[in-house]
């Protein structure tokens, strides 16, 4: 039998890893330069969500979430995803999306925002609801789901370059650095690092552990509740593409300006620490999977949203390469689609 | 991702243990890693962590990173800022794992110790980070609750080390998800068939093959060994057998503890040959 080294051992390569041994592959080497889960996983906001703008990308995360929720407490929190429209426009967009993700069968719905202990409303027309969304901790996770390929007989290997391994078979799945890899291979993968920061809160002793992940359509801010703290986030005003992980202080003030609007239990609160980490950012912000050259297979770019994407394409993409028929269609995440026009960019990158 | 057969290494020392001994660090550590080893724990109990000064444990952690093989430095100490402090440091050092020991002396009640153990869980993140649990040392166990509320607390809990006896005493700490890493060499088969992570062992600072057997084939007895080397201060006798053994560590030891006597080293030798 193949044997199979998977590249990257972060949330999507341990994914990968786990469901071809799953699935039946004797032979399979978990690869990473650094150490598990120590890349952008570690970095990781954690939101897991089927509000997508893609009929695909919502496929993709309903498979994802039933993984997430047979992990279950304390691992995952179902807690929901609420999103917040303060004009006409923003509004409608919501309404837009729920309109598809319902057709796909999400159970998104109308809230009324001030039905949220302490959050401010009085500038909200309207908000959507997803209770089945939830948030998890990205490392914990893959460590979990490494723990588990090793029991399946996954060799782990840390503080080790794959391309130095014999392999039958190659999965590329490190985040921002995928390129340099594929290249290695000869092929040209259009993944590029974008810099992103979360922010943290100090102790907030009220927070209700229900609390859903909060964000407001038009800004795209949003933040979540982690144990005794918020985290926060928010595109930056230009974006910083670059491997630099650097944190930008200056604006601190900003989001703590619009925690503080958003969230009355966030009044006293002061940003503690913030961290930086990369997003691995393809030109319609869809992850890359499948075949790519013989024998080397992609499962990157996934700009942003790999995390809570992993359970599904791990799964898809090993059956893909162990020749078993997908439960997902990966179709549409080809390679080839950049080398045509058409395209189906998601809009809604947070 | 640490598992496996880990030793909770020894300080190399000199000058009647008053300073580091930094030139036999790489030695030493090569000396663990050819017995294949998956790793070492530095500063814990064997180590005489709690022992140096907080400039001393920072120099030790960088020289035992500086080794072949990926180390768990122990950054507990008497309060909250040195543990985080220390933890800080280890981390931006590159260790594989940060782990941390209840304070010893006041017996903290559970807000306090998840408070001091979140801390330092913070002050590492993301390096993983595992809880010290050793009641015979700290004076208090870790419960269990407090456990379960630093996982939600701390992303980067990765696991235990849990050096309690008897099995009874281990077994609560075997929790899904977490790494556990078992201290007494008595119990680490059992530790094993339970899912344990592997052994965080003192008994392989001085005989890592040994146990490295143990946890990679489930062979050999270790019990006598260990029994053989409890019979005196186990600190002064890992490193004498060490030095017995080729490997380039002195008998010195930081003080309070003691340096073997000429009576008992000749017990030891004896020993040594029985062997």
């Amino acid at each position: 039998m193949a044997r199979i080294v998977v590249a990257g051992a972060g949330a999507i390569g341990a994914s990968v890893a786990y469901h071809l041994a799953s699935l039946g592959a004797r032979e399979v080497v978990l690869a990473d330069r650094g150490r598990v889960a120590g890349g952008a996983t570690s970095k990781a906001m954690g939101g897991v969500r089927q509000q997508f703008s893609t009929a695909a990308e919502v496929r993709l995360a309903q498979a994802s979430i039933r993984f997430f929720e047979e992990l279950g407490e304390p691992l995952f929190h179902q807690v929901g995803y609420l999103f917040l429209a303060t004009t006409e426009a923003g509004l409608a967009e919501l309404e837009e999306r729920r309109a598809l993700q319902a057709d796909l069968g999400v159970a998104v719905e109308r809230l009324d925002a001030g039905s949220v202990d302490g959050l401010r409303t009085d500038d909200v027309l309207g908000a959507v609801f997803c209770a089945t969304d939830g948030v998890a901790d990205p490392p914990a996770v893959t460590r979990e789901l490494v723990r588990r390929a090793l029991k399946l007989g996954v060799e782990v290997r840390e503080g080790t370059a794959a391309e130095a391994l014999e392999a039958d078979v190659l999965v590329i799945a490190c985040g921002p650095w995928s390129a340099e890899l594929g290249a290695k291979r000869g092929v040209d993968l259009p993944v590029r690092p974008l810099c992103r920061q979360l922010l943290e809160t100090s102790v907030l002793p009220q927070l209700p552990e229900s609390l859903p992940m909060v964000l407001e359509a038009e800004s795209g801010f949003h933040f979540r509740s982690r144990g005794d703290r918020l985290l926060l986030a928010m595109v930056d005003p230009e974006p910083r593409w670059s491997f630099e992980e650097e944190v930008d202080e200056t604006l601190f003030d900003d989001r703590l300006e619009r925690l503080r609007h958003r969230y009355a239990p966030a009044a006293e609160a002061a940003i503690e620490r913030g961290w930086a980490g990369l997003y691995d950012m393809t030109p319609d912000a869809h992850p890359i999977l499948g075949e790519i050259a013989n024998g080397v297979y992609a499962a990157c770019g996934f700009s942003g949203h790999g995390f809570m994407q992993s359970p599904a394409v791990g799964r898809a993409l090993a059956e893909e390469i162990l020749g078993l028929s997908p439960s997902l269609d990966l179709g549409p995440y080809r390679l080839q689609r950049f080398a045509s026009e058409a395209g189906f960019a998601e809009t809604l990158i947070l | 991702m640490l598992r496996g057969a880990l030793a909770a290494a020894v300080t190399p020392l000199r000058e009647d243990g008053a300073a580091l001994d930094e030139e036999a660090f790489g030695p030493y550590l090569e000396f663990l890693a050819t017995a294949g080893l998956d790793g070492i724990l530095a500063l814990g109990t064997t180590g005489e962590g709690i022992l140096l000064s907080a400039a001393e444990r920072r120099r030790a952690a960088e020289l035992f990173l500086a080794g072949p093989l990926p180390a768990i430095a122990h950054c507990g100490a008497q309060t909250t800022a040195e543990t985080a402090a220390l933890a800080e440091h280890a981390a931006g050092a590159g260790a594989a794992g940060v782990a941390v020991i209840s304070p010893p002396y006041y017996a903290l009640d559970d807000e306090s110790l998840l408070a001091h153990l979140a801390t330092a869980a913070r002050a590492c993140t993301p390096t993983p980070f595992y809880v010290y649990e050793f009641q015979a040392r700290s004076g208090y166990a870790v419960p269990l609750p407090v456990l379960e509320r630093l996982r939600g607390l701390a992303p980067n809990l990765a696991g235990l080390k849990v050096s309690d006896k008897p099995f009874e005493a281990v077994e609560p700490y075997l929790l899904e998800g977490l790494d556990v890493f078992v201290g007494a060499e008595d119990l680490v088969l059992a530790g094993l068939e339970r899912g344990s992570a592997g052994a965080v062992s003192g008994l392989a600072s001085v005989f890592p093959e040994r146990v490295v057997a143990l946890v990679r084939d489930r062979a050999g007895h270790v019990s006598e060994l260990r029994r053989a080397l409890d019979r005196y201060p186990f600190q002064a006798a890992a490193k004498f057998v060490l030095g017995r053994r080729g490997v380039p560590v002195r008998e010195d030891v930081r003080l309070p503890l003691r340096r073997l006597n000429d009576e008992e080293k000749r017990e030891l030798d004896a020993w040594l040959e029985s062997l």
